[in-house]
């Protein structure tokens, strides 16, 4: 269970999150979506406590953000690519298996190299691979410790279509044993997941499945439901 | 275990790196080598020119090792510039005249030594010739008045006795004949007018002998700190710290890690500088080789702390370049190779700031001057003290990328 309750966050002069709370479901894909820069990725950053956030708490499973030992339940993938390229995918997947201390079995490696299409090119250096390669062993890296939550920041930029297909269908698999947090800014993705949080001037402007949201804002794709978010906007501020 | 598998990982990197590797191991030994051919031999034989000079003169410089080129008539400036000696030495009514370009300190030292010794040996020799003569002219002198004794006693006898009684000349008018002439004319010139005695080593010691160990500490700490820089910097632009971070890795154990990781190369690396200097380069030490390990150990460990927390400031490997002449040039100056003790007041505040200055000054204690280890405990204690700080602020640091 994460759970965010009045969670305020700025660098500076700059506020990027203001009093945001927000529960996010257990076993479901949360999708949180919105424009570059409006906090997607600090959101994440002050979940994982990477970050420090002002104001509010964030707990994850009844336990205070931040806290080392909640990392054990925790996967993530960052935006970039954290790779060393000078090991091969399957060194890679192994040292950061270490990392979670635990003996973590060859199955387990085997299972999610073939989840991502890694087997075959698990041997070779990171620094030979494709975009697309890279991004599914960082994936592949995110479900080593086989975690409870998994946070996910733009895992499918630049995998193919088809990949990408299957990548979804693996991870609405996942969701049977874990939470996922996901965000994109591809629109299309958006409506896969089962829960959306839409972000917009430092908080969350709308949250429920896509197509309530949709309901709720009359349009009939999410792109539009940013624009409504706009035009609102300017209205309030015409009256104020 | 986390940390075990991190030393792996860095291991592997660094291993593959087959660049990195020729850095580490091979460009210390490199320069080294050429820093101890590049120094002049004290062994090695000054050329002069020597003009209108006397060949008793010519014999004492050649006595004193030089090679001497006898020239007549010669353009003194373009002969120098070509190369054909390092000084050329005139004499003209009595004054003497070395002349030398003055762009090589190294050789014209000796020259200006040599010459200088040599002139004041042939005023000596001159000075002793003199009073050879002198003494000569007094053994005349007092010859003649033998004889003119001899003659005034055989004219007397020719005399008869009661004129010569009347003459009343003392005869056995005591001439001490016998001038001493046993003045030691022969000032022995072979012999150095002066004993320099060596507290520390012999007069074979070169510069070489004197800047090597402070250059094994040196690229000890510069090359350390290069690559432990640079590979946490990659860490960081890579995002594969960040990466880290999010597992659940203490920030302790990462830069344990990282410390140990570059710390078996940096070993590594010391050993292989140390033992080629002594074993190949033949490097004297008067102290123990233990010690010297000691030294560049910590100083290796100084230098993994700095570098890694260096790279806390950048933002690319040039910016990292930068921080060369900021954090390592001016740390040779207070090595060892000047006496900080005659610095200006402000300066010598500075040196103890630097790791280096304790490192080589430390080197030079051991490996010139013979101090065992409980001699050298107390910079080696501020050596330790630079490797606890820069790794607390290294810990620190990482709060950057994950708060707890």
């Amino acid at each position: 269970m994460i759970k965010l309750s009045n969670i305020s966050k700025s660098f500076g002069k700059q506020t990027i999150l203001q009093d945001v709370s927000v529960d996010i479901s257990t076993n479901q894909i949360t999708g949180l979506i919105g424009p570059s820069g409006t906090g997607k990725t600090t959101l994440i950053k002050c979940l994982m406590g990477m970050e420090k956030y002002d104001n509010g708490t964030i707990e994850i499973d009844n336990v205070t953000v931040p806290n080392r030992k909640l990392l054990n339940k925790i996967g993530y993938m960052a935006q970039s690519d954290s790779l060393y390229h000078d090991l091969t995918g399957l060194e890679n997947i192994q040292f950061f298996a270490h990392m979670y201390g635990n003996k973590i079995s060859k199955q387990t490696v085997q299972s999610i190299l073939d989840l991502v299409q890694l087997e075959q090119d698990k041997k070779k250096l990171v620094q030979h691979y494709s975009g697309g390669m890279k991004r599914r062993l960082s994936l592949a890296i995110a479900l080593i410790n086989q975690p409870k939550y998994l946070i996910l920041d733009e895992p499918t930029v630049g995998i193919d279509p088809v990949l990408k297909l299957s990548i979804w269908d693996q991870l609405h698999e996942l969701k049977k044993d874990s939470t996922l947090l996901i965000t994109t800014h591809i629109m299309d993705e958006a409506m896969k997941c089962d829960q959306l949080l839409l972000m917009k001037n430092k908080g969350i402007a709308a949250s429920g499945t896509p197509q309530e949201i949709l309901e709720n804002f009359g349009v009939s794709d999410i792109d539009q439901v940013f624009l409504k978010l706009e035009e609102q906007e300017y209205e309030n501020a015409a009256v104020n | 275990m986390r940390m075990l598998q991190l030393i792996k990982r860095i291991c592997k990197q660094v291993l593959r790196d087959k660049r990195t590797l020729a850095l580490l191991f091979l460009a210390p030994i490199f320069v080294i080598t050429l820093l101890n051919y590049i120094f002049p031999d004290p062994d090695d034989e000054v050329t002069i020119a020597a003009v209108n000079v006397r060949d008793d003169v010519i014999d004492i410089l050649e006595d004193n090792d030089m090679i001497v080129k006898q020239e007549k008539e010669i353009d003194i400036k373009s002969y120098l510039e070509e190369g054909n000696a390092t000084g050329v030495l005139e004499e003209k009514d009595g004054e003497w005249t070395l002349t030398i370009l003055n762009d090589n300190p190294m050789d014209e030292g000796p020259a200006i030594q040599g010459s200088s010794q040599a002139i004041m040996e042939t005023n000596l020799n001159d000075l002793s010739d003199n009073i050879d003569d002198m003494i000569n002219n007094m053994e005349d002198m007092s010859a003649g008045l033998e004889e003119m004794m001899e003659n005034i006693n055989e004219m007397m006898d020719q005399l008869p006795p009661e004129a010569a009684q009347n003459l009343d000349i003392n005869t056995d008018l005591d001439v001490d004949t016998d001038v001493d002439t046993e003045i030691d004319s022969e000032i022995d010139m072979d012999e150095d007018p002066i004993t320099v005695e060596y507290i520390y080593g012999d007069e074979s010691y070169t510069f070489f002998e004197i800047l090597n160990p402070i250059l094994v500490s040196f690229f000890v700490f510069f090359f350390v700190f290069l690559i432990a820089g640079m590979s946490m910097l990659k860490e960081r632009s890579s995002g594969t710290l960040e990466k880290l971070l999010s597992t659940p890795i203490k920030k302790s154990e990462i830069v344990f890690g990282y410390l140990f990781g570059y710390g078996i190369f940096a070993i590594l690396q010391t050993a292989i500088i140390i033992l080629y200097s002594v074993y190949i380069l033949d490097m004297e030490i008067a102290g123990s080789i233990t010690n010297m390990f000691i030294i560049n150990i910590l100083l290796s460990f100084v230098a993994l702390g700095l570098g890694l927390l260096l790279s806390t400031f950048v933002s690319s490997e040039f910016q990292m370049i930068q921080f060369i002449p900021l954090v390592i040039i001016p740390q040779i100056f207070f090595s060892g190779m000047l006496n900080v003790d005659t610095m200006e007041t402000w300066l010598q505040w500075i040196a103890p700031i630097m790791p280096l200055y304790y490192a080589g000054n430390t080197m030079i204690d051991v490996v010139l001057k013979g101090f065992t280890l409980g001699e050298i405990m107390a910079p080696l204690s501020i050596l330790v003290l630079f490797i606890v700080v820069f790794v607390t602020l290294n810990i620190v640091g990482m709060r950057r990328y994950r708060k707890v």
